[in-house]
């Protein structure tokens, strides 16, 4: 165990994650309004709307990441959209976990008994107030854990944006070992960075779960 | 109380055994080195590549790996009596799969670096490695020189020799009075960075003459070179460094080729033209 | 002219005819009350009246206007639907009561949020509905913390609230303990008492006698026979209600 690559290598790879922390800050505060705007969009009693968002879920759900990623960087500038490499991830991420972000709400929503909507409809409410004042705020304990899976998803996939040049903590890892020739060391390291920063999230998950009201 | 000490005692010895095995599993690693027969029995020899290198080392229409590195290693191979293998990898981590026994060379243009020396034992140099830059077709009256690439962006490849050189071209710009590179992106393949460089996201990219020759060729009229970038370097083939017997075979194989011709034959068909390769491993600053 | 007016409503579910044409006219003040067996389509009779199913055939009239469809025959936009449920109550067999408010606010939602009241005055006409259904004590529970009596009144309560023009009661005491049985129907009674045009199917023959203006025996999709609690209970004309009778004393 070398330690002193350890001890080189902890403020580089500090500003690695400084870079990861950001591009996944960005990426879920953009993912969650996204996904969740989707997946009022997959309960909208407008079938074109339901079947646009499905195509949409659909089709991030069914390509890997990482093409996600070079479509958004490489492909989209053939037509004229061009972002640089720490947008263009934030986008990717963002895109991607809006897809899955929506199956979790709207699926949470579903989950509710039927029974509620049935006495809301019964008083005379409306399709949009049942969903925002009956169904959702019954479904937050039930997209919470799921939601925190997919955030936990979305951190680990940004490892893939070093392949766009993105200076986050894995690329900044790539980069000492492609000097120092340490990778059991710098590895090891990083994957405690990660592992620090998801044990963040996961706690911060369980605080909202314990403070929501039960019912 | 014997019963007490004694698992004590285990868990000691457990303990130390894991901390060894984890502090050892470098050296670990490191059997004693591969002898010729060792390799005459696998009937192979295993070679880390990159295989999006042309022309030392990438794929044909079919699939199949093709170079001057190919066609070299088939030639020593071939006087061993053995396979070669080709096993692509990425390029960032060649020589930590090395040393994890992926395979028992490397090729691709290795090219010399002090802190690889360190690490791997080299062959004599077997191909030029000095650096050229790539830059749009559209630039080519504009940059004409590296000091044009004052406040651009450069693209590098992970773990490539541009890549090692880079800081020590910044610190040439800024010396000579300009501000130095604006910012440098590194991708984990050279492809990667030249579709950069077509959409604008870079403006200049470093690699070695000749691979920036076949981009030309293979992409006529989108790109340009700009050469004299850094100093002369060349590539060797790496072993690990236990593996003695084996880099001193490769030596005598590639000194052979140079005297028979063979190097010249190859040098023609894949580059067109003949390269000046010393008959040491350079020394490096 | 009757307040509510059912003309041969037909309901099919995925090719079994349920109701094959049902008429019914329930006038201002009235309790009607459905008896019959299960699976003899009260409570789908019931649920097509505010939509909650929508008839294949026939129309429901609540005074003169159509519910559920325009006159022309064309389904009504959301908007208006949703306005029209809102003339009608309807309490639950499971209560269903919205799990996330408190007794006060779950009562105090329709008339926010539909009627569009202000949130102190619809806070203010659930207590008084609640103290109807006399809950008064218990406005700030979740339905969790109340038992099955007292979250059935606060669903009659959340229907009052609304001042609907007609309340439907799908067997509301069907899912309660014995011993709560009695303050539920205490409750529906007392609206009955009190001249709220109400159609209760329930199972409860009890109450039936006591609170029915009009008793209805319903058998196989069909209206059998109907009449004031003592012509169908004492003397019931078809062999079928006396078959059903029957049973039930045994």
């Amino acid at each position: 165990m070398d330690w002193s690559i350890i001890v080189m290598a902890m403020p580089i790879l500090a500003v690695g994650l400084l870079a990861t922390l950001k591009v996944c800050l960005a990426a879920i505060a953009i993912g969650i309004v996204l996904g969740f705007a989707l997946g009022f969009g997959a309960l909208s009693r407008f079938r074109a709307v339901r079947i646009a968002v499905l195509a949409y879920v659909d089709f991030v759900r069914g390509t890997p990441l990482l093409v996600q990623i070079f479509l958004v960087y490489f492909a989209l500038p053939v037509i004229g959209i061009n972002f640089d490499e720490y947008w263009a991830g934030v986008i990717a991420l963002s895109l991607n976990a809006g897809g899955f972000i929506c199956e979790i709400v709207r699926a949470s929503m579903q989950s509710i008994d039927r029974g509620q909507t049935e006495a809301a409809q019964s008083i005379g409410m409306r399709h949009r107030q049942i969903i925002l004042h009956v169904l959702f705020p019954q479904a937050w304990r039930r997209i919470l854990p799921p939601l925190t899976n997919e955030l936990i998803s979305l951190i680990k996939g940004s490892a893939l944006l070093s392949a766009i040049s993105v200076y986050e903590l894995t690329h900044a890892g790539q980069e000492i070992i492609a000097t120092y020739f340490s990778p059991f060391e710098i590895f090891l390291l990083i994957a405690l960075y990660y592992y620090a920063l998801i044990s963040a999230l996961a706690w911060l998950s369980r605080y909202l779960e314990r403070r929501l009201p039960q019912f | 109380m014997s019963e007490r000490f004694s698992r004590r005692h285990f868990l000691q010895r457990a303990g130390a055994g894991a901390a060894l095995l984890v502090a050892g599993l470098p050296r670990l690693a490191l059997a004693a080195g591969l002898t010729l027969d060792e390799i005459k029995k696998a009937g192979v020899l295993r070679i880390g590549c990159e295989a999006t290198y042309p022309p030392l080392t990438y794929r044909d229409t079919s699939g199949t790996m093709i170079g001057y590195d190919v066609d070299l290693a088939n030639a020593f191979c071939r006087n061993l009596g053995v396979k070669a293998e080709f096993i692509d990898t990425v390029w960032s981590g060649v020589i930590p799969s090395l040393y994890t026994k992926k395979f028992d060379l490397v090729m691709s243009s290795l090219s010399y670096t002090a802190e690889r020396e360190k690490h791997v034992d080299f062959s004599v140099p077997y191909v030029e490695a000095s650096q050229a830059m790539l830059i749009r077709a559209s630039d080519q009256k504009s940059v004409t020189s590296l000091t044009a690439m004052n406040g651009k962006v450069l693209g590098l490849k992970l773990g490539s020799p541009g890549q090692i050189l880079e800081p020590r071209l910044d610190a040439q710009l800024k010396s000579a009075g300009g501000t130095g590179f604006k910012e440098v992106k590194t991708f984990d393949d050279h492809p990667a960075a030249y579709m950069a460089l077509a959409e604008g996201k870079v403006d200049g990219v470093l690699n070695t003459l000749p691979t920036l020759a076949l981009v030309l060729k293979n992409a006529p009229g989108r790109y340009a070179i700009v050469k004299g970038i850094g100093a002369d370097n060349w590539a060797g083939i790496a072993a690990r460094t236990d593996d003695t017997a084996l880099i001193a075979f490769v030596d005598q194989q590639l000194h052979q080729f140079k005297s028979d011709g063979t190097l010249h034959t190859l040098q023609q068909k894949w580059f067109g033209f003949d390269m000046h390769l010393p008959d040491a491993i350079p020394v490096l600053s | 002219m009757p307040l509510l007016t059912i003309d041969r409503l037909c309901k099919r579910f995925d090719g079994k005819t349920i109701l094959p044409s049902v008429s019914l006219s329930v006038g201002h003040g009235e309790t009607v009350v459905l008896i019959g067996p299960s699976g003899s389509g009260k409570t789908t009779l019931l649920r097509c009246i505010n939509f909650l199913e929508t008839p294949d055939e026939g129309t429901i009239r609540l005074g003169s206007q159509r519910i559920g469809v325009s006159e022309s025959g064309r389904a009504l936009p959301e908007a208006e639907l949703a306005r029209q449920r809102s003339r009608f109550g309807f309490v639950f067999q499971r209560f269903n009561l919205f799990a996330h408010l408190s007794a006060l606010d779950n009562v105090a939602a329709g008339p926010q949020r539909v009627l569009g009241l202000s949130r102190s005055a619809a806070r203010e006409r659930a207590l008084r509905a609640l103290e109807q259904v006399h809950l008064a004590q218990h406005v700030g529970k979740r339905p969790a913390q109340l038992s099955g009596g007292q979250q059935q009144r606060v669903a009659i309560a959340r229907a009052l609230a609304m001042e609907p023009d007609v309340i439907l009661f799908d067997e509301p005491t069907s899912a309660l303990d014995p011993e709560l049985v009695q303050e539920v129907l205490d409750v529906i009674r007392d609206l009955a008492s009190s001249r709220m045009t109400m159609v209760v199917v329930t199972h409860e023959m009890g109450f039936a006698r006591n609170a029915a203006h009009r008793v209805v025996f319903m058998d196989g999709g069909s209206i059998v026979e109907q009449g004031t609690p003592s012509e169908v209970f004492e003397h019931p004309r078809e062999e079928r209600t006396r078959r059903f009778l029957q049973h039930l004393r045994t």
